[in-house]
């Protein structure tokens, strides 16, 4: 740990978040849990873009507040993302019954 | 921020994230990504963002847990319909590639030198609303308008889709109507 500064440690929470979100998106099935991990990673990725402002922040003027304001645009992506991945999975599960994305039928999405 | 509180909040994020992606329940994954939620949003507030943290609190918080637990509440879900569990194998896999992603990304964070907190500039106006908001409506007032068209979109695309679903089924009884089946 050495030269390790707070900073850094920010980063790393973040990238850790993110890489859990990856493992969920990987290693599930059930399609509400795959959009709940796609939150995490999202979450990660603003969670780094906050400390890279905040490192940023001894800059002249717009330096950091960038970051900020690409933090709030992903979290509005964000909420326009969620909302139409649960309405197709609505829309998938009254066609299959099934929220699993292995699922013989759900697969045709696919082609 | 103290080290120590990044820590004890990076634990307590990471932890709620592993407890999301391992619940088998998706209310309980749902609380646990709640808590995890509110752990980044206090680590924004100790990176002196206090408006992204009102907005993880509001947006993340708020709106996008209740569409969850607003779905998840509407399936009300049978065990047979989540699917069976993931086999050993593909979990294995998928904690390798994370463990994968996570080294590369710990290697590229290790590897970049000297960065710390200076704070020359750092009035108490930083991250708040107004000095925010003053940089949203001039430089990326663009972006802005963008991302309202994005939403408008989203709005409309979750129309359709939940239309089209409500229509087949309402020809679908319109088929099997009392009014057909007397008339055949």
């Amino acid at each position: 740990m050495n030269g390790l500064t707070t900073p850094d440690l920010v980063q790393m929470v973040a990238a850790a978040l993110f890489s859990v979100g990856v493992f969920g998106v990987l290693s599930r099935r059930n399609l509400l849990i795959v959009l709940m991990s796609i939150e995490l990673m999202l979450n990660g990725a603003n969670l780094s873009l906050v400390g890279f402002s905040r490192e940023m922040a001894h800059l002249p003027r717009g330096a950091a507040e960038g970051g900020q304001v690409m933090v709030l645009m992903a979290m509005a992506v964000a909420a326009a993302e969620v909302a139409i991945g649960l309405s197709i999975l609505i829309a998938l599960f009254r066609h299959v019954r099934s929220v699993d994305v292995d699922a013989p039928r759900a697969t045709l999405l696919r082609n | 921020m103290p080290t120590l509180l990044i820590i004890l909040a990076g634990l307590l994020v990471v932890g709620a994230g592993l407890l999301t992606v391992t619940q088998r329940n998706p209310v309980r994954a749902a609380l646990c990504m709640l808590v995890a939620l509110a752990g980044v949003g206090a680590l924004m507030l100790g990176l002196r963002s206090p408006f992204l943290a009102a907005m993880q609190v509001l947006l993340y918080g708020g709106a996008i847990m209740v569409l969850f637990t607003f779905v998840i509440m509407l399936l009300t879900l049978r065990e047979d319909e989540m699917g069976p569990e993931p086999s050993d194998g593909s979990k294995l896999g998928a904690a390798f590639m994370s463990l994968l992603t996570l080294s590369v990304l710990w290697f590229g964070i290790s590897r970049r030198g000297g960065a710390s907190y200076e704070a020359p500039r750092l009035g108490e106006e930083f991250g708040s609303a107004q000095h925010f908001s003053t940089f949203l409506y001039t430089d990326y007032v663009v972006a802005f308008e963008l991302v309202t068209v994005l939403v408008l979109a989203a709005v409309a695309g979750v129309i359709v889709l939940g239309r089209s679903a409500h229509r087949t089924s309402l020809e679908q009884t319109k088929i099997a109507g009392p009014g057909e089946e007397a008339h055949s």
